[in-house]
């Protein structure tokens, strides 16, 4: 009889809480959001289906030597696949917008204020130095390199901060216009831009070379993102490594997705998840994402004040990262304004510079915190 | 208790660190493209030439 009942309070349902129900809900909501609304299903859909598997009681998916442990532990905390989607994103990076017209870049700068206008924000609501900088990285809105940082510098956060980030990624078309518009005058995004130049086949390959010294030599803590990011566009602009292009931006981009999301999906439990510091987070990822819009815009209207060469006050705001969809948001604005409007590859500059703008911020951090 | 002298410190390091290097990348970039331009502009000059 003894046999029988310690067999029966070892099953999973015995051990069921409501913690794991709750838990259980939230996963359906993310799938429902990635399935039928297209919220960012690459990373979301791993995600909810890991938060899903990791809460059943007694399944030792998370014990040492479990296999969820293992995607985390070997993964994400050793630091592994951030870099190594960072290579598939180089590999799939054209430069030619900023290389055309390099001043984007400082856009792409302007947007990291709001990493830090969130960071001092979290501390105020009560958060440590080191989530406070975790949570700040969302207003990047480069999902490997938050999720990089909360390896770094907050593990137990890492779930939610992932989750923000993507979520608040998909909704960079709700964030993005009402700041901007807010911050420019029609005349402004009017404004039509012209192509400066062509870049040459020789600069586009001495860039990413460029960037990794640069980057290596100020900010040495940001050198795994960078390294490989700059690896990546090597790959692709030597035009000599297709296959290594190819493989870096399908087949091993994609493998290392599948265990990013269960391996983030599979640190939020109840216990990490269900707790009022996922309010904060969520709370400032917005505070984030508005000022970075804002400071973007902002910069770039300082800059028309001294260049010859005037930019529209709205790729500014495509500072934010989040490629290539705030460009595309900062296009359709443009095209609103004045339909003759081609804000696109003049977006992307600052979009793909506002991606080496937060990992630099990262690295800053995890100096300074790590 | 917040020790806003050292957030603060991280903060401002970190908006430097994030300036500086956007910055000298942004010189860089363009010095290069120059040095390129006009390479590419003499060679086409002896050749015409």
């Amino acid at each position: 009889m003894d046999q029988i009942i310690e067999v029966f309070s070892n099953v999973g349902l015995m051990q069921l809480t409501i913690g794991h129900v709750a838990m259980w809900l939230i996963a359906f909501v993310l799938l429902y959001l990635a399935i039928k609304k297209g919220v960012e299903p690459l990373l979301l859909l791993p995600i909810a289906f890991g938060i899903f598997a990791t809460n059943f009681p007694g399944t030792g998916l998370l014990d040492e030597g479990g296999l969820f442990y293992i995607f985390y532990n070997y993964g994400i905390a050793n630091e592994l696949i951030p870099p190594l989607i960072f290579l598939g994103l180089g590999a799939m990076t054209d430069f030619g917008p900023v290389l055309s017209n390099p001043k984007t870049l400082l856009l792409g700068a302007a947007a990291q204020l709001g990493v830090y206008a969130a960071f001092f924000g979290a501390i105020l609501i009560g958060f440590t130095a080191q989530e406070a900088a975790t949570i700040g990285i969302i207003g990047g809105a480069d999902g490997p390199t938050s999720i990089y940082l909360a390896a770094n510098l907050a593990p137990h956060l890492l779930g939610t901060v992932a989750v923000a980030a993507y979520s608040y990624m998909a909704l960079v078309p709700i964030i993005i216009p009402p700041v901007a518009k807010l911050l420019t005058t029609k005349k402004e995004r009017e404004m039509i831009m012209y192509m400066v130049r062509t870049p040459s086949k020789t600069e586009r390959i001495i860039f990413p070379i460029l960037i990794s010294i640069v980057i290596m030599l100020l900010v040495p803590m940001a050198a795994p993102l960078i390294a490989m990011f700059a690896l990546g566009n090597l790959f692709m602009e030597s035009g000599v490594v297709e296959r290594l292009t190819g493989v870096s931006r399908d087949a091993l981009m994609n493998i290392v997705t599948i265990f990013l999301g269960v391996g983030v999906g599979s640190t939020m439990t109840a216990q990490t998840f269900l707790n009022p510091k996922t309010l904060g987070v969520f709370a400032m990822g917005v505070v984030a994402f508005a000022v970075a819009t804002a400071g973007g815009v902002l910069i770039a209207k300082l800059m028309n004040l001294f260049v010859k060469n005037k930019v529209n006050p709205l790729i500014g705001a495509a500072g934010v990262s989040a490629v290539p969809m705030a460009a595309r948001v900062v296009q359709n604005m443009g095209m609103e304004a004045n339909p003759q409007n081609y804000l696109l590859m003049h977006a992307m500059g600052p979009n793909v510079a506002g991606v080496i703008g937060t990992a630099v911020a990262a690295g800053a951090f995890i100096a300074a915190l790590g | 208790m917040v020790d806003w002298g050292e957030v603060t410190m991280v903060a401002v390091s970190g908006i430097v660190s994030v300036f500086a290097v956007l910055i000298i990348l942004n010189i860089a970039v363009s010095i290069t493209g120059s040095v390129l331009d006009s390479i590419t502009k003499k060679q086409s000059e002896k050749q015409s030439g």
